[in-house]
């Protein structure tokens, strides 16, 4: 795992909410994340990526954190995890994909469109049979979120 | 036969021009410059039957050469061999694209070069 | 207006079909479209003739003009319902014989009749094919030879010179009819073998096509994929119908972005006037290419595509491109998960010769102490701890006590990774640390997480191969003591120096379970502080008149509601003078006043983080951090840790825990 690959998803995550929520989350310290690890997460989206590394970078929301989001973009208020806020959380990690795209230009990489996981303690299915992952927590007035990296690199 | 060298080191250019005696040609002459500016001003004043043109060279680089070249009448047909250290496809087929005969890899060897060369000039 | 016209044609091919069309082969289909167009221009001329005889007030005429009528017309009937073309020919012919024999017998205006009858031939032999045709046709011809010649057969006199005309012309129709049947089925039957040749051909390239394992297909000068390719494409790229496609859309963010496009210039130089076959051949971009495919659920699916490009040139022109690809992904990826494997498997190997000798029970507390002291710093950086460098100094400690176990235990791989990390740290734990830092270090945590698991795979497999009456006899002798051994083991060979292990005072028992980790990591630093500063060289424990053998003595006692631990060795001792002077030149040393120390104080000295006497760092010792960090653990648990020493004779730590 290099830090080169998650840094741009870091920068874009934070780029994304300063310009679409007004909110500059705070990024809090990394943890290495029990792969069974009980969390209080209800929304996944995880990007899958490929090149000269492989694995998966997850942005897990709480369902609070989801429903502001989802009400402050489509100006609906939101009462459960519904199609809308599933729809919205993808396409807010879409344009974090989008972003961090830019900061990898310069590696071999390509990443994957979001797919959305989730339910109360959702299961992701994080590739690699005993890579630990690394959690990154973010605070923000709106809520926390948490951004996860598994990434392993490929000997070219 | 004229044949113009143009590399920015010295060292590769007399590897180059030591090369081209294999080919046996005693009234082959040799020119050559360090940079793209040189090298189109010697094209200016001279008839050249070849350019060896490497690709980083500081001033004009040798893209940038062939890019002018082959913008001007009298050059079109200028047989152009690009020796360059990348080895990427995408650089070669980009030198191509902008109208390279042919390209070599570094290190230049003999039957390297020479086979580059008799494929322009099949008499050779 | 042209739909009402198709509607006729529609309608009119229904008819002379006899609404068979589908089922009919061309040359069926042609024979039965003029028996059916024959019957109904018959049907039409008959009616017409009969109507005008009736007028004329001929009735035989017309009564065997419109018996002669219905039989077409029945016959039209019967073979649109019966589908039955050969029967209805015979019956239509047979009508047609009769019908044109009443004629000439009849003679009509002028004689006129004798010209209608010439068409038979060219109707019987079409209709019937050509041996039927001629047997009617010769019959026709006795016929039609005996009502012109003989006088009286027929109601009119033809006359000699009339009737030879009459049969003259009819010989002449008949051979151009022979004639043209003949070309005609000749015609037809060289072109029915033409195209069953060319099914043929098509059916093999159709099988070729759908069997080989190969992606085949031509490229036009717009870069699409012709018609005919193989089934394997398909396969290849996970899609069906790819005629029309273009290539480059098939390739477009699958593969890297540089690579794409110089795929572009290049697939276009195949069409300059100007081609160099060989050049073109050596700069392929696709030789061996890297194709990610998104999968809808999740991530990737990497596959490696080796592409063969040759122009197909005509009139000096490339035409098309005639492409191959084939799916490599197997062969790569065994290549590389055969190479991974070789490292890993040295590695495995070499692990698994250093585990095979160690006790089984050992490996095991040493993957619970690893996994511990990863939890704790875990729970650091869960915390609201912000001070970054306390967290990296815990992680710092936790490396080093992971390390120094490995070490131990001659996991010589592992503690190489954990020391290249200590080295790391090292470098940046004096100063103002970033996130960054913390997040990099974070990362080496999980790299560390990831080794002891696959420390773990090995125990487990080493313990699968033993018996469980050899692990529990293992597990009954004192870890304690037996982690000191091999410390000393590992370290006396590294300094070519001899140690005597005397633990007749210590009671391993009386180690409680809360303090058991604190002591083992207190005897296995305090071994390692003897062996690498305080006990000497044999060669020069002889010159002092010492015995060879050095001699470390681990003793315990419990008073008072304390456990008293001692360690002692017999090695060169604590030197103040030495201490000093090595102080003097430790840079956060500077400020201090070190004439007015007392040699207590000196000595207390190698309790600090960043005091170390050995000369250069080595794997063993050297680094600081290690009586520091038994100070403070056993402060930390309310205890106190004394040093006696007395130069060239012996060193003695004591160290005191509240039970």
């Amino acid at each position: 795992m290099d830090i080169k690959y998650i840094d741009p998803f870091i920068k874009a995550t934070v780029n994304v909410f300063d310009e679409f929520f007004n909110v500059l989350p705070e990024v809090q310290k990394p943890y290495l994340l029990d792969k069974d690890e009980e969390h209080e997460w209800d929304v996944s989206a995880i990007i899958g990526i490929a090149g000269e590394a492989k694995g998966a970078v997850v942005i897990s929301f709480p369902a609070e954190l989801a429903s502001i989001l989802t009400s402050r973009l489509t100006g609906k208020t939101v009462r459960e995890i519904d199609e809308d806020v599933v729809d919205t959380i993808g396409e807010v990690v879409n344009i974090v994909a989008g972003n961090a795209k830019k900061g990898l230009e310069e590696y071999r990489l390509m990443i994957s469109l979001p797919s959305i996981v989730r339910g109360k303690n959702h299961k992701i299915a994080w590739p690699g049979k005993n890579a630990p992952v690394i959690a990154i927590p973010f605070k923000s007035v709106l809520g926390e979120f948490n951004l996860s990296v598994i990434l392993e690199n490929i000997i070219a | 036969m004229k044949i113009l060298v143009v590399d920015d080191s010295r060292i590769m250019r007399n590897i180059i021009k030591n090369t081209l005696q294999y080919l046996h040609q005693p009234d082959d002459e040799y020119v050559d410059a360090a940079d793209g500016v040189e090298a189109l001003e010697i094209l200016m004043h001279n008839h050249i039957d070849l350019l060896l043109l490497d690709w980083n060279m500081p001033r004009l680089n040798g893209l940038e050469l062939v890019k002018k070249l082959r913008s001007m009448e009298q050059f079109v047909h200028l047989p152009i061999i690009m020796i360059t250290s990348e080895a990427a496809k995408y650089n070669v087929i980009e030198a191509i694209k902008e109208g390279v005969n042919d390209y070599l890899v570094k290190p230049v060897t003999e039957r390297g070069l020479l086979s580059k060369i008799k494929r322009i000039f099949p008499h050779l | 207006m042209a739909g009402f016209l198709n509607s006729i044609r529609r309608f009119w091919n229904n008819i002379t079909t006899s609404g068979a069309a589908g089922i009919l082969s061309m040359e069926q289909k042609r024979r039965v479209v003029f028996l059916n167009s024959i019957d109904l221009a018959g049907m039409f001329i008959l009616l017409a003739f009969s109507v005008v005889n009736y007028r004329d007030n001929k009735l035989l005429i017309a009564a065997s003009l419109l018996s002669a009528f219905f039989i077409l017309f029945f016959a039209l009937i019967y073979m649109r319902i019966k589908k039955k073309f050969v029967l209805s020919g015979y019956i239509v012919v047979i009508t047609i014989f009769f019908l044109f024999l009443f004629l000439l017998y009849t003679g009509g205006v002028e004689k006129s009749y004798s010209l209608w009858i010439q068409t038979f031939p060219l109707v019987a032999i079409f209709i019937l094919g050509l041996r039927p045709g001629l047997i009617a046709t010769g019959l026709y011809f006795i016929g039609i030879s005996c009502l012109v010649f003989i006088p009286q057969a027929a109601q009119v006199e033809y006359g000699f010179s009339f009737g030879v005309r009459v049969i003259g012309s009819f010989i002449l129709v008949f051979f151009f009819a022979l004639f043209y049947e003949n070309i005609r089925s000749q015609t037809q039957e060289t072109l029915e073998k033409l195209s069953s040749d060319l099914l043929a051909a098509k059916k093999q390239t159709d099988s070729i096509m759908a069997h080989v394992d190969e992606g085949i297909f031509l490229l036009d000068s717009t870069l699409n994929i012709g018609s005919e390719y193989s089934r394997e494409l398909e396969k290849i790229f996970g899609i069906k119908n790819l005629e029309n496609r273009s290539l480059l859309n098939l390739l477009e963010k699958k593969i890297d972005e540089k690579i794409f496009s110089a795929t572009k210039d290049y697939l276009d130089m195949f069409f300059k006037p100007t081609i160099n076959i060989q050049l073109l051949e050596e700069i392929n971009p696709l030789d061996r290419v890297e194709l990610h495919f998104v999968e809808s659920d999740f991530g990737f699916i990497t596959k490696y595509l080796e592409f063969t490009f040759a122009p197909i040139i005509s009139e000096e022109k490339t035409g098309n491109i005639l492409c191959t690809v084939k799916d490599i992904t197997e062969e790569i990826e065994l290549a590389k998960k055969l190479k991974a494997q070789e490292t890993r498997t040295k590695k495995q190997m070499e692990q698994l010769f250093q585990i095979i000798n160690v006790d089984p029970a050992m490996l095991n507390e040493f993957i619970l102490d690893a996994e511990s002291e990863l939890e704790n710093i875990n729970t650091l950086l869960k915390s609201d701890e912000k001070d970054y460098n306390l967290i990296i100094n815990s992680i710092y400690q936790s490396v080093h006590a992971i390390k120094g176990n490995a070490l131990l235990l001659g996991l010589s791989h592992t503690s190489k990774k954990l020391h290249g990390i200590e080295d790391e740290i090292s470098e940046v734990r004096e100063k103002e640390l970033s996130w960054n830092e913390l997040l990099k270090f974070t990362i080496r945590l999980s790299e560390i997480k990831n080794e002891i698991n696959d420390v773990k795979d090995l125990v487990e497999r080493v313990l699968a191969f033993r018996s469980n009456k050899d692990v529990k006899k293992i597990v009954q002798k004192d870890l304690l003591i037996n982690a000191v051994e091999r410390t000393i083991n590992v370290l006396s060979k590294e300094r070519n120096i001899e140690v005597n292990l005397v633990t007749d005072n210590f009671n391993s028992k009386a180690v409680t379970a809360k303090y058991r980790k604190v002591v083992k990591d207190i005897l296995i630093q305090l071994t390692r502080n003897s062996l690498a500063h305080g006990i000497e060289e044999p060669k020069v424990r002889s010159s002092l008149a010492k015995e060879k053998v050095g001699t470390i003595i681990i003793s315990s006692a419990v008073e008072d509601g304390k456990f008293t631990l001692s360690f002692k060795d017999d090695g060169r001792g604590l030197n103040a003078h030495t201490i000093k002077e090595k102080a003097k030149s430790i840079e956060a040393f500077k400020n201090m006043d070190f004439d007015g120390m007392t040699d207590q104080r000196v000595l207390s000295l190698i309790f600090h983080p960043r005091f170390s006497t050995a000369k250069e760092t080595t794997f063993a010792a050297g680094r600081g951090i290690g009586l520091n960090l038994i100070k403070a653990t056993v402060e930390k648990n309310g205890g106190s840790l004394k040093v006696r020493s007395a130069r060239g004779k012996f060193c003695e730590f004591v160290i005191t825990l509240p039970l």
